[in-house]
């Protein structure tokens, strides 16, 4: 069975057994692994600690020797940008332009060229561009990547 | 010493966890805070301005190889005329002149030098593009279109691509003055602003290569 993905999303059939929770389903060594699959929209619940190369990897092995994750850190309310459609839109725009210009309908040209303009206008428009995940929250999303991560401590041994 | 705040671990002060301790007031060092958003949105438009950038070396290596491939027909020395090109190249400069005393009526909320310098620029961007659009014209009038030899091509490629960039900065600039006018001078519309002057100001650079590679060069030699 062809099964791409490593969570296990798209395979309800093997989901059961081998469905990660942990987001490190491969024994990563970089930062993105630090964090869950699919990674939350703030991506990291506090800025990383980074010492050198392979910052995770030197994260985990200390972890797995003391059998336990770093303390809980203290987390704080973290401002992101707005989902927007935009992007979408103005790609819909360009690819008629590019359509057009290849045809050389002039007409279309510009209407498609002034509808992506007018979608960059309104999006500039906004007046509330970010919006704020309250620390609680991006708590309750840490926590639960923390404890399957304690959980799978106990399966690794560490690098040694 | 600052390392008893943070610590020896942290050498960077990018904090893990701890982040009252980056805004303690007593702190000897003005980087115990996070970069302040204009900081991070110039530097990140910057990183886009430097990939434009690198798009231009491309169309100006190639303008560079073809530039002789003239097939027969006109080169540079026979189309280009020094005197036009030179008003264009002072309506730019100066345009980036006025665009930047525009930055700074942004930064003093000042109305008039605002939307007195950007309004200049406005018409010092269409005077060279007017100028521009001219020039093309009466190439592609005599024959001398993009199609016409390897060296046309290129030379419309680059300069064309400077005059679309010019075109979209115009339409930015306006849409610039439009926000300033509803919505007053907020933060997030002083850092467009300084966005767009930084865009305004490599359209610039860039123009001063092509002076110098296309037109400058280009009668200069044959």
């Amino acid at each position: 069975m062809l099964c791409p993905t490593a969570s296990g999303r798209l395979c309800p059939g093997i989901a059961g057994e081998l469905k990660d929770t942990t987001g490190d389903p491969w024994n990563g060594r970089s930062l993105e692994w630090a964090t869950s699959s699919p990674p939350p929209a703030f991506n990291f619940a506090v800025l990383p600690h980074v010492e050198g190369e392979d910052a995770y990897w030197g994260m985990k092995q200390r972890a797995l020797e003391q059998q336990k994750l770093g303390d809980e850190p203290a987390y704080e309310d973290i401002e992101v940008p707005r989902n927007s459609a935009t992007g979408f839109i103005c790609a819909f725009f360009a690819t008629i332009m590019g359509f057009a210009l290849i045809w050389h309908i002039w007409w279309m040209v510009i209407a498609a060229f002034i509808g992506a303009f007018a979608t960059f206008v309104a999006f500039s428009w906004r007046d509330r561009t970010e919006e704020i995940i309250p620390a609680a929250e991006v708590a309750r999303l840490d926590r639960a990547n923390r404890s399957a991560r304690s959980a799978a401590l106990a399966r690794l041994r560490p690098a040694r | 010493m600052s390392d008893t705040v943070v610590g020896p671990r942290d050498p960077y002060h990018i904090g893990h966890g701890d982040r009252a301790a980056w805004r303690d007031p007593h702190s000897e060092h003005a980087a115990r805070d996070l970069a302040s958003k204009r900081i991070i949105v110039g530097y990140g438009f910057w990183i886009f301005l430097l990939s434009d950038i690198v798009m231009f070396s491309a169309f100006f290596a190639t303008y560079a190889v073809l530039s002789g491939e003239t097939a027969g027909g006109p080169g540079g020395k026979d189309l280009f005329h020094l005197d036009i090109v030179a008003i264009e190249t002072a309506c730019l400069l100066l345009s980036s002149f006025t665009c930047g005393i525009a930055s700074i009526g942004a930064r003093a909320r000042n109305d008039g030098l605002y939307y007195g310098s950007m309004a200049a620029t406005a018409v010092l961007g269409a005077g060279f593009l007017f100028l521009e659009l001219r020039e093309f014209a009466g190439m592609i009038a005599i024959g001398a279109g993009p199609t016409r030899s390897a060296f046309l091509s290129a030379f419309f490629t680059l300069v064309g691509c400077h005059g679309l960039h010019v075109t979209l900065g115009l339409m930015w600039l306006l849409t610039m003055m439009a926000q300033v006018f509803a919505k007053g001078y907020r933060a997030d519309i002083l850092r467009r602003v300084l966005c767009f002057s930084m865009f305004w100001h490599t359209l610039d650079i860039i123009w001063v290569a092509i002076f110098t590679v296309v037109y400058l060069m280009g009668v200069g030699t044959q």
